[in-house]
């Protein structure tokens, strides 16, 4: 049945995006978390972590695009978004925020050869290491910004199958004959920003 | 290098949703009459991921026969998600059928269950977490469990929940807040996380271990890094356990040896007398209601034995 086979290609989908690296098993995790007393869980958990991720990541341009820059704040927010990938299984994005953590903390490597040393706190900082901290912070955050996209287009597919589901069933329980010429419902997920590249 | 624009290219290929609704599978749908059958061949098909499989019943595994000794029939089931059964035992074979027919019409059953449940334990779970998505993930994974389960968002507003119940026993004005009945508030077991804004969670552990009416509840720990002292300053502050994020459900079944530890503490503190009302051939439904729970489990037991937390309800009419 048509129903069976959407799933199973859900099921596929979901299963690439594991291969390829975009999502782990703790996606699976999640899903297991939905049951017919929830049938809406999993868009739920998808459309709170794309709103939350859409936050953070205005509020880290916000404090990395400043003059000074407090890579507390910014330690912090990277933690967060750090902790909602690890929750909901977005493995790419994840790693990308451990690479903006790091370049926060100053350990990124500046060339072939060279000590990881960490320039945030030193005192005698030169304005090169400070703008090429900056400068490793800013691509860190336009990779996870990418990654962000990636994953949300990944994830609207999800989100759309699994609303579908859910509308049909709450709309036609028990109706035979039943055709399905109406349009699935669309959910629009929240705008996404724009990407500036250094 | 324009990232913005959501292509659809090489998403894969949605075919138009099914045009017929999906199969009903009711369990309601089978016969009482053949009453001498070795097992019942109902089953309750557990829902699936995205939950295509529409749950039948709240009831599973209906077993009955009846007994050689009193000619007594004999009805046993069980509940789906809560590890409980349910006895029913009737004189006579029609009362008996009839009683079956309305059982899965009327749901008589959960009648039972709920009377059997008021007063059977409930463990209350406080999660405190600042991120509504792990807020969100621990719930469902309690309440998966057959926890009740409280979230908050911070370290205070927990304190503010569990101090309401501390203020309440030393002086008797009601809580602005939450309600006044605090007997059913009673919180078994704190799950916090490490890092939050203000009070971390090693604060708030602290501040539970100094309080001499919050002490005793358990409190676990959970963080999404791997830092060896802060775990072990954790455990030495007192708390029972220390997960690492993501927070999985053979974690939460590890939380069980310390909830029923907790309660088997508190039963030998206040010891009411166990209720015990049998009334045989009488028209009027009693509720015989008999622990099978052992209080003794070890803690390195992570998966407590089915046997040891049935919740018999046994009823005779």
């Amino acid at each position: 049945m048509a129903l069976a086979a959407l799933k199973a290609q859900l099921k596929g989908f979901v299963q690439s995006l594991i291969d390829e690296g975009i999502l782990d098993r703790q996606f699976y995790q999640v899903q297991a978390l939905q049951d017919t007393n929830n049938p809406r869980f999993v868009v739920e958990v998808i459309t709170m972590f794309f709103n939350g991720s859409r936050v953070t990541l205005i509020e880290l341009t916000k404090y990395l695009d400043q003059h000074s820059v407090n890579y507390g704040k910014v330690n912090d927010y990277v933690h967060q978004l750090k902790g909602s990938c690890l929750s909901i299984g977005a493995h790419r994005m994840k790693l990308a925020c451990l690479d903006l953590r790091h370049a926060c903390d100053g350990n990124h490597k500046e060339g072939q050869g060279q000590e990881m040393r960490s320039i945030q706190w030193s005192l005698s900082a030169s304005i090169e290491d400070l703008l090429g901290l900056i400068k490793w912070c800013l691509l860190a955050l336009n990779r996870i910004k990418h990654e962000y996209y990636h994953l949300q287009s990944k994830l609207e597919t999800v989100v759309q199958v699994s609303v579908g589901h859910i509308w049909r069933r709450e709309s036609f329980p028990m109706r035979p004959g039943n055709n399905g010429s109406r349009a699935s419902v669309i959910l629009h997920l929240p705008p996404g920003l724009s990407i500036e590249f250094l | 290098m324009g990232m913005g624009s959501k292509s659809w290219g090489n998403q894969m290929k949605l075919p138009p949703l099914c045009t017929t609704p999906p199969a009903q599978d009711m369990v309601s749908a089978h016969d009482f009459t053949p009453v001498k059958r070795s097992r019942a061949d109902v089953t309750v098909s557990l829902p699936d991921i995205d939950g295509t499989h529409s749950p039948p019943s709240l009831w599973a595994n209906p077993f009955c026969f009846q007994s050689k000794p009193f000619h007594l029939w004999v009805l046993l089931f069980s509940h789906r998600t809560q590890q409980q059964f349910n006895l029913v035992l009737c004189s006579s074979a029609p009362l008996f059928f009839l009683l079956l027919c309305s059982f899965f019409f009327i749901d008589l059953g959960s009648c039972i269950t709920a009377m059997g449940m008021a007063t059977e334990a409930q463990f209350h779970v406080l999660a405190v977490d600042d991120s509504i998505i792990d807020r969100k993930l621990i719930e469902r994974l309690l309440k998966t469990s057959s926890y009740q389960v409280t979230t908050v968002d911070s370290g205070s507003k927990a304190l503010e929940f569990l101090g309401l119940q501390d203020d309440d026993q030393r002086n008797p004005s009601p809580p602005s807040v939450y309600p006044s009945h605090h007997q059913e508030m009673e919180v078994n077991l704190i799950i916090t996380d490490y890092c939050m804004p203000g009070m971390t969670g090693y604060d708030l552990l602290k501040k539970i271990k100094e309080s001499s009416s919050l002490k005793d509840i358990p409190v676990v720990i959970m963080s999404s890094e791997n830092v060896p002292s802060r775990i072990n300053r954790c455990l030495e502050e007192g708390a029972e356990e220390f997960f690492l994020k993501p927070v999985q459900l053979s974690d939460v079944n590890r939380l069980r040896p310390h909830l029923l530890k907790g309660k088997s503490k508190e039963k030998q503190q206040e010891q009411p007398p166990q209720q015990q009302a049998l009334q045989n051939q009488s028209q009027e439904p009693t509720n015989n209601k008999r622990k099978a729970m052992e209080e003794s489990l070890s803690p390195e037991r992570t998966r407590p034995r089915y046997s040891d937390l049935i919740n018999n309800n046994i009823l005779f009419i």
